[in-house]
């Protein structure tokens, strides 16, 4: 993504508008690469927030609309799209859980670095199904916990076991303790679940591992010094299972550890109907 | 195109927008939750009766918006709507 771009968000952007990780994560442009955009689609971006993820789509379709829940979120995103000059977005206020789209009307949904807030991300993808042409794409990329995405006995032994199950906990709560936002991130696994339930078929899967600065990932949420402290404790003791995850690193002048990111891309299976 | 440069959202966007709550509902026929624009700033749902603002440009399309003008006659609506 264009850097000057970048520096131009307003000051009154909020914090993550300009974050390297919403706005340039690696995810961003291998999400775009992997989803083969056509001229002629109709996209859909929820839980679009400054709405990084609509624009990367929106020179490459023939229409985004963008859906937030947050109305602040969605000036700020009205304001980029004006300064981008990306005309060809629509942006309204909606919820994931309750679009307010006909069914059967867009190409593609998008939703980037968003399902981990949502309270129930079932209903979320029944909706997705819902708006989604038939064959339509569903392109996620979301925060996961520790579990095996492999397939196989072997890896659904592993899965299941207490000690996966509880590693993944740890890594919820402790995002949890640092953005009370924070719902629960799925493991790879629990993702590829989800949408077949759903009534998709899973096109691909990859993870991305994102290194985070520790203090700065901490004051973006403007997390208290207390709870600092005990996010630092929680990341440096924590269990063999979700240290092999986090893998924090401390060297003298900072504490580094690693978040993962997947991309998950699946096609509305057709012909059979929704409910 | 001066009608709809008067318009406060695509004609586009309002064919395929709908009232979350309606179209979920079967009670409705085939293509529930339709949406209709009156005084150029509201979004009403003859349907389930919900009734979404359009603030600053951006349709508000949650649902707890739509019902807190669900009683409001079409007639009695704030123009513009009201925070």
């Amino acid at each position: 993504m264009d850097k000057t771009v970048q520096t131009q968000f307003g000051a009154n952007a909020a914090s993550y508008a300009s974050s390297p990780v919403h706005a340039k994560g690696a995810s961003l442009a291998r999400l775009v690469e992997l989803v083969a955009p056509q001229p002629d689609w109709q996209v859909l971006d929820v839980a679009t927030a400054a709405g990084h993820t609509a624009f990367a789509f929106a020179p490459h379709v023939e229409w985004v609309t963008a859906v937030d829940i947050t109305p602040e979120m969605l000036t700020v995103a009205v304001e980029e799209a004006a300064k981008r000059k990306i005309e060809n977005i629509t942006l309204q206020l909606g919820n994931a859980e309750a679009l307010p789209f006909e069914d059967d009307i867009f190409h593609l949904v998008t939703c980037r670095i968003a399902p981990h807030h949502f309270n129930d991300i079932d209903q979320f993808l029944r909706e997705a199904a819902r708006v989604l042409r038939p064959n339509g794409m569903l392109a996620i990329v979301d925060n996961v916990v520790p579990g095996s995405y492999r397939r196989g006995k072997k890896a659904r032994r592993q899965r299941q076991s207490a000690a996966a199950r509880a590693a993944g906990e740890y890594v919820n709560a402790f995002e949890k303790l640092r953005d009370p936002s924070h719902h629960r991130c799925l493991a790879v696994w629990e993702w590829e679940t989800a949408v077949k339930q759903a009534n998709f078929a899973v096109i691909s899967t990859e993870t991305i591992p994102k290194t985070m600065n520790f203090h700065r990932w901490a004051a973006r949420m403007n997390v208290s010094p207390a709870d600092t402290i005990r996010l630092q404790a929680m990341l440096l003791q924590s269990p063999a299972p979700v240290a092999a995850f986090l893998t924090p690193q401390v060297s003298s002048d900072r504490i580094e550890f690693f978040l993962t990111e997947a991309i998950l891309i699946s096609r509305k299976i057709e012909g059979r109907d929704r409910g | 195109m001066s009608e709809t440069d008067t318009l406060p959202i695509s004609a586009d966007l309002l064919e395929i927008l709908r009232c979350p709550v309606a179209v979920q509902s079967d009670e409705y026929g085939d293509d529930p939750g339709r949406l209709e624009l009156v005084h150029n700033s509201w979004l009403v749902c003859a349907d389930s009766g919900y009734k979404y603002p359009i603030r600053d440009g951006i349709p508000v399309m949650l649902i707890e918006e739509g019902e807190k003008w669900k009683e409001t006659a079409v007639a009695d609506l704030p123009v513009p709507p009201s925070a």
